[in-house]
């Protein structure tokens, strides 16, 4: 659950303040359009149990703490206490007065510790960012203490930080709507300096708590984790453990969360499962060489389609139609020149045109119309009629080409019938035969495109990594390599074919244009699967130190790769991961995880490792019981608060049940500790 | 470079250095004069006008040269689409 907390308001006036009255108008308001769970009261070194009554009055639905802005020699701190400790508050409030510290005085952090019992059991929030700020006392370093800012700029540099206090937003307001400084009584702008804390009741300890763990922090309702019901079982949208004795009903709860939701919903990591680690990693191994090989393919998509065009129309024999064009000119020659009536007809001896290739500006042209209309791209960009007009202009210009070019080949096609039909009159007349058609455009076109796959084919036909990726302490690698043998070449492609003679060979041989000719040929062939037909496709999984994943550590890498799946289900259900994974890897691995996946989905992990359990600081701790009377029960809680209840109610300390669960026993958990200890003196 | 050469009223097609006379040339021949055609981008290969064919004194090998030449100036005519379209299919491949 969130709740939102104002750390510091003023509500009366001191020697260190300039004069303004307390107004109950102002804070109920306050308090309401701020929506606020709870308050401290916070003004210069003193407490007023009066007026603090009369906050309480005011705000009866609000939680209201005791505190004071302190002036130590260091600078100011807010301290912040329970309710329980208000005489001592009171009485160090007395102290403190009597000091006559005026409007620059100050005490030392031995005479606050001196006269303020049980100093040890407040919130110390120093101001940061400040002139006045100061540095956290010694003294001081054991109890809770953190960084008071005022903006929430502010709060995002501190929170962003590795080292240093965690901070607070709070509003310095002044609860006076008369206030002569806006800043301090305008509530618009002071509701933005608010923090906000996932807890679930503003209780003093949870508060306290909370202030220890950076995550349960927030300016932001949103970056917090909220909290859904489980027939009436309080949990965490974001990460919850599951914790409980084998027989407890841990996976009975399982059950109770996939009965509320729709199985589309929830992502299942079930117990046991990762001994099918093996199939996992096989399908991941497919996926992932797949994945890679497609990119690939992308990337030499114009080639490949050029091939797979090439292909039919490869098995033409344009050589015979030289030898035929040769051998009717040479006769043609002949024949024309010991016959005098055909000298006249001049149009025999003409060639025919050849036919001009447009094919790549109809493309160019499609490309180009395919840009203009689409409506996505030209809403992306600024000024959208002034760019497409250049990309109009372009098309048009290239239009006239096409269009100039397209009307000589008619005109030319024309032509052509019109000299072939005069070949053949002057045939019939003279029984000479004509030249026959032959296109050399077509017939070089087609040789020039053979030089160009075998260029191809060669500058791809070698060892190329298409991937090398670190995912969670692996590496997979993904790698192309030339065919080996006919034997990898069929076992890649599942045929029982014989290859070796006429694909491998030329394969082998890099006589490309043989390989694809014989490979049109083959039963397994298929035009969409070309590239396939090229290389070997290799994935590898290694570790850390680039060796080759072990059984093991493949089950860990498999586990990742399905917590990586499970991101796009808004419900994951992760049962005892920990089954062959060391704890080492838990801690470097696992628990950063499954802490990631808890930002995308909610998570329900249930273990009995130690290791995870105490480590992976969920955001709700769920423990399942059994009592002698055979009854079940199943207690939640925020973690960080340290309690758990069953549906809100009677909150206990959830200290002892955790360790029952994750140790075996509060007396094995300090055994351990006595072995570790033993092994260290000795 | 020419792919004919004209000399005394004899002509021969430049096949590699060799003179090919033309009642000779082959299929291999021809391919090898059109591909040079094609792979020529900067414009060097000569190809003969019909008129200077004339001078052939042989009229069936003048004839052979003319109806060859005639096709030969039709493909470089041609050429440069030609060469679009195979560049366009086969980009150059940036490692």
């Amino acid at each position: 659950m969130v709740k939102k907390i104002d750390f510091h308001i003023h509500t009366i006036a001191t020697e260190k303040d300039y004069p303004f009255s307390y107004s109950s108008n102002w804070i109920k308001e306050y308090v309401e359009k701020a929506e606020l769970d709870a308050i401290a009261i916070t003004n210069h070194d003193l407490f007023d149990l009066e007026n603090f009554y009369r906050v309480k009055e005011d705000l009866p639905d609000t939680q209201v703490f005791p505190g004071m802005e302190l002036s130590l020699e260091e600078g100011h701190v807010n301290i912040i206490f329970s309710e329980d400790e208000i005489s001592h508050l009171v009485n160090f409030s007395e102290w403190i007065q009597k000091q006559n510290l005026g409007t620059n005085g100050k005490i030392s952090i031995n005479d606050y510790c001196d006269n303020m019992i049980n100093w040890e059991n407040g919130i110390y929030i120093f101001e940061l960012g400040k002139s006045n700020s100061l540095k956290v006392p010694e003294k001081l370093n054991e109890v809770c203490y953190v960084g008071g800012v005022s903006n929430q700029l502010k709060f995002q540099i501190y929170h962003g930080m590795d080292d240093g206090l965690f901070p607070v937003l709070f509003s310095d307001a002044h609860a006076d709507e008369n206030d002569s400084e806006e800043r301090r009584r305008d509530i618009d702008s002071l509701k933005n300096k608010n923090t906000y804390l996932q807890i679930d009741n503003c209780s003093f300890r949870e508060i306290k708590n909370s202030l220890s763990d950076k995550t349960k922090i927030g300016v932001n309702r949103s970056y917090l984790q909220d909290v859904i019901d489980i027939q009436n079982h309080r949990v965490s949208t974001g990460l919850n453990l599951i914790v409980g004795k084998r027989g407890t009903g841990k996976t009975n709860f399982l059950k109770t969360i996939k009965k509320q939701y729709e199985s589309d919903d929830i992502y299942e990591i079930a117990q046991f499962e990762t001994a099918k680690a093996d199939d996992f990693i096989e399908k991941q191994r497919r996926n992932q060489g797949q994945v890679a090989v497609r990119l690939w393919n992308e990337k030499y998509q114009t080639q490949f389609l050029a091939i797979q065009e090439y292909l039919s129309y490869a098995d033409e024999d344009y050589g015979k139609d030289i030898d035929l064009y040769l051998e009717s000119v040479k006769k043609f020659a002949k024949d024309i020149t010991e016959s005098k009536s055909t000298s006249k007809y001049k149009m025999v001896k003409e060639s025919n045109f050849e036919n001009i290739t447009t094919r790549n500006i109809e493309q160019y042209l499609t490309n180009l119309k395919e840009l203009i209309n689409s409506r996505d791209l030209w809403s992306l960009v600024n000024d959208p009629e002034i760019k497409k007009r250049v990309f109009v202009e372009t098309y048009s210009e290239l239009r006239e080409i096409y269009i100039e070019k397209q009307t000589k080949n008619i005109m030319q096609e024309k032509a052509n019938d019109i000299i072939n039909s005069v070949k053949q009159f002057v045939q019939s007349k003279t029984g000479i035969t004509p030249v026959v058609g032959c296109e050399f455009s077509k017939i070089i076109q087609k040789y020039q495109i053979e030089n160009e796959i075998q260029g191809f084919m060669k500058k791809i036909i070698c060892e190329t990594e298409l991937k090398r990726e670190n995912i969670h302490g692996y590496q997979i690698i993904v790698k192309l390599s030339p065919f080996k043998s006919a034997d990898e070449f069929r076992s890649d492609i599942v045929t029982k074919e014989g290859v070796l003679h006429d694909l491998i060979s030329p394969y082998k041989d890099e006589k490309y244009i043989d390989f694809l000719k014989n490979l049109k040929k083959k039963r397994f062939f298929k035009i969409g699967q070309l590239s396939y037909y090229f290389l070997h496709i290799e994935v590898e999984l290694l570790d850390s130190d680039g060796t080759p994943a072990s059984g093991g550590q493949a089950v860990g890498f498999a586990l990742m790769m399905r917590l990586e799946e499970a991101k796009n289900k808004p419900i994951v259900l992760v049962d005892e991961p920990e089954a062959s994974l060391d704890n080492a890897y838990i801690r470097g691995e696992l628990i950063k995880a499954i802490k990631g996946l808890s930002k995308e989905s909610t998570v329900f992990v249930v273990t009995h490792n130690s290791t995870l359990g105490t480590l992976l600081e969920p955001d709700y701790l769920v423990v399942t019981t059994k009592n002698d009377a055979k009854e079940y029960s199943v207690l939640t809680g925020e973690f960080s608060s340290q309690t758990i209840s069953v549906n809100s109610e009677m909150a206990e300390n959830s200290y002892e049940k955790f360790v029952e669960a994750m140790e075996a026993g509060i007396t094995t958990y300090i055994k351990k500790g006595e072995i570790y200890e033993s092994l260290r003196t000795k | 470079m020419k792919v004919l050469e004209l000399n005394n009223g004899k002509s021969s097609f430049l096949i590699d250095e060799k003179h090919i006379a033309p009642e000779a040339l082959s299929r291999e021949d021809l391919l090898y004069i059109l591909n040079k055609i094609y792979e020529d981008e900067t414009d060097s290969i000569e190809i003969p006008q019909l008129e200077e064919l004339e001078e052939i004194k042989n009229p069936i090998e003048k004839e052979i040269v003319q109806q060859i030449i005639q096709k030969m100036v039709e493909f470089k005519n041609n050429v440069e689409n030609i060469r679009q379209e195979v560049q366009s299919q086969f980009p150059p491949i940036k490692n």
